[in-house]
């Protein structure tokens, strides 16, 4: 009896251990080796990522007047797990959102969790549709913070500017060279939720905050930006040219102070234009410069000394047979000294300038003067322009390049080159960006004033300045380009337009061109305005008479604009009744 | 009554009772101190997520104001506003204007021609 119970005993136990111990493995497997596989499950369940998002950063002019900023948005998001009533939200909805009711019916009704139900919806909307849904207890539809980028000022320094695609990001301008700064990071926080949905502070996890994206702000002053565009709107509305562009530099520092292109865009519905219409040709154009190149010569010539200012140059009465190639220049000139190159703006005269330098030598100062490389400006989609080297030359190629024929610039590096005339022979960086500040304003990155290398010297710089005021004279080609009570200096340009393919160039259209600097002796800025195929009544297209009026109206009011102090002096026009302008 | 006899009494050991009391005093303020702490995370938990969703609505509000006075205040409003005659500014008249110089005038004559066309066609 004895021995039997002992048995069922040791039965009883030995079930009830093999019991526990597969209990026992059970817990061991769950709790021991498979603790990530199933505290991962579990936190999926509970734990959330929210993202925190960051704003871009501002862009700023050099006053700190704002042109590019960010308005907070909202996504409407339904999830339709949670939707009870979706023909109440359905009809509480439609209205603000201004969307048709069958279809939004139809959107919450599907059952999915993550529905977006309207993008860029004003806060004012969503503010108010939140507090209505409250107030009826309904669920399933939230917000989600977003902003939108807005251009105050609409087409104004578009082409500077730039603007940022549905990421955020930037596609063109400024918005795309200063994207890393102006980006910054989203932020994201781990958060635990109840069965309700609601947040369990108490298990809140790592946590990282967005960095808001940096301020930029840049050498473009809007008070000059805003005479220019005036201006170039009133000259592309009496000339029609296929093109026009205004670049203000200050020559001193590289610092562009204002930068216009015709045609322009609206940066608030970039949609609505072509593509061509948003090319910045400033520095995505390439252009045969014309005689505003003669500069690049004459510098050369004298820097070399190779000539002085008063050397007389033949200028073979106006027609000069060269490689079998007859150069003309309109008014037959017999001697004429390199000042009177400039002025009367000789072809002759420059080819036979760039002669006496040789091929190479000149070759190596147009390269010098920043022609066929980028300037580095802080912009994208530049181009080199295109400089061949002298074993690609033609014949004829020394007698029209020192006029500007045959090699492709952009006007901003014109405007650089006219920059190392005025002030001194440096060749200055062009600038666009002045400053770069994190969201509490302190500085992150400045852009101080880069000398590239001394082109000339000063001396020739100065005999150029006063070279360039005779041009602005009556007896120059661009007396129009006069400020009364400043001395101007510049050169005016007229140049054929080539046929593309190489063939020849157009009959009947040129860019015509002014550039130059006021006041001439120290310099408060150099100011570029190429109009590209003006349409105007026959002789009228010259730079002289297209571009140089608008230089003059242009600085005449950055003089007052930049408290400029006249001297009654200092007139190339004073007391002159007739002109000659063309060029 | 017989010597073996014992007397029965049962004495309050007060130490020992003391030592319980104690124990279950200090088990139930940890307790409850648990329970109050907990509550009181949870409630501040939520005050903070309340602050923080009305920090994050006003930076949102001051943002959108930002936006506004950037509109409002670009060039093109003004220029706009100027032109409606919402701004009442009065134009300086040229008998108000001491000028230093005549200015340059339109060409008339004697106009000479320069272009980069010197190629022989």
């Amino acid at each position: 009896m004895m021995a039997k119970a002992k048995v069922r005993m040791l039965l009883a136990c030995f079930g009830l251990s093999v019991f526990f111990t597969i209990f026992s493995y059970r817990l061991i497997y769950l709790q021991v080796l498979k603790h990530d596989e199933y505290t991962a499950l579990a936190a999926e369940k509970h734990l959330e990522k929210t993202t925190i998002y960051s704003n871009r950063g501002e862009i700023r002019d050099v006053n700190g007047e704002v042109v590019a900023a960010n308005q907070p948005i909202k996504t409407v998001i339904a999830d339709g797990t949670v939707i009870t009533n979706p023909g109440a939200l359905a009809d509480l909805m439609a209205a603000p959102l201004e969307m048709d009711r069958a279809k939004l019916l139809e959107m919450l009704s599907t059952g999915k969790p993550y529905i977006v139900i309207k993008k860029q919806v004003p806060e004012s909307v969503a503010n108010d549709l939140a507090s209505k849904m409250n107030g009826k207890t309904l669920r399933g539809v939230y917000f989600e913070q977003d902003s939108s980028r807005i251009y105050p000022n609409g087409t104004m320094l578009c082409h500077v500017l730039g603007f940022v695609d549905h990421t955020h990001h930037g596609v063109r301008g400024i918005e795309k060279s200063m994207d890393n700064y102006l980006s910054g990071y989203d932020g994201f926080r781990y958060t635990e939720h109840d069965r309700t949905g609601k947040e369990i502070e108490f298990y809140r996890g790592q946590e990282r905050p967005a960095r808001a994206g940096c301020n930029v702000r840049l050498t473009v002053d809007l008070g000059l930006q805003n005479i220019v565009e005036t201006e170039l709107s009133a000259a592309v509305k009496q000339f029609r040219p296929a093109s026009a562009i205004v670049i203000l530099m200050k020559p001193q520092t590289g610092e562009i102070l204002a930068l216009a292109n015709w045609p322009n865009y609206d940066l608030n519905a970039v949609g609505d234009y072509k593509e061509d219409d948003m090319k910045d040709r400033a520095i995505e154009d390439m252009v045969e410069p014309g005689s505003i190149f003669k500069i690049v010569t004459a510098s050369a010539a004298l820097n070399e000394r190779a000539v002085r200012m008063d050397t007389m140059i033949f200028c073979e009465n106006g027609h000069f047979n060269f490689a079998g190639k007859v150069l003309k220049d309109h008014h037959g000139y017999g001697d004429l000294s390199v000042m009177d190159i400039l002025m009367k703006s000789s072809n002759i005269g420059a080819a036979k300038l760039a002669m006496l330098l040789g091929e190479q030598k000149f070759y190596d100062y147009i390269r010098s003067f920043g022609f066929g490389e980028r300037t580095g400006i802080a912009l994208p989609g530049e181009i080199n322009g295109l400089v061949h080297p002298p074993h690609l030359w033609s014949k004829i190629s020394i007698s029209r390049i020192p006029m500007g024929q045959g090699v492709g610039v952009t006007p901003l590096q014109t405007v650089a080159a006219m920059s190392a005339v005025a002030n001194g022979g440096h060749l200055m960086m062009p600038q666009i960006v002045h400053e770069i500040t994190d969201e509490h304003n302190t500085a992150v990155a400045s852009f101080p004033p880069v000398e590239i290398r001394q082109v000339m010297s000063a001396e020739v710089s100065k005999e150029m300045r006063d070279a360039l005021k005779r041009v602005v004279s009556k007896e120059g080609t661009a007396v129009l380009a006069a400020v009364a009570g400043f001395t101007v200096a510049g050169k005016t340009g007229t140049a054929q337009i080539p046929i593309p393919g190489g063939v020849g160039y157009y009959d009947n259209k040129y860019v015509a061109s002014f550039e130059g600097f006021m006041p001439a002796d120290n310099p408060a800025f150099v100011a570029l305005v190429m109009i590209n195929d003006p349409k105007t009544g026959p002789e009228q297209y010259y730079g002289g008479l297209v571009a140089a009026p608008v230089f003059s109206r242009i600085a005449e009011k950055a003089a007052r604009y930049l408290n400029l102090e006249p001297h009654p002096d200092d007139t190339n026009t004073n007391k002159m009744i007739y002109t000659n302008a063309r060029d | 009554m017989s010597g073996n006899r014992k007397k029965h009494t049962n004495t309050v050991q007060v130490g020992s009772l003391l030592k319980w009391v104690v124990a279950a005093f200090f088990i139930m303020v940890v307790g409850l101190s648990y329970v109050y702490l907990s509550n009181q995370m949870h409630t501040r938990g939520n005050e903070i997520s309340k602050l923080e969703k009305e920090l994050s609505d006003i930076k949102v509000l001051n943002q959108e104001e930002e936006a506004k006075i950037a509109q409002l205040s670009s060039r093109a409003v003004l220029q706009r506003r100027l032109n409606e005659g919402f701004i009442k500014m009065v134009p300086i008249t040229d008998d108000r204007i001491v000028r230093i110089n005549t200015p340059a005038r339109a060409p008339g004559d004697e106009i000479r021609a320069v272009v980069n066309g010197g190629m022989e066609k």
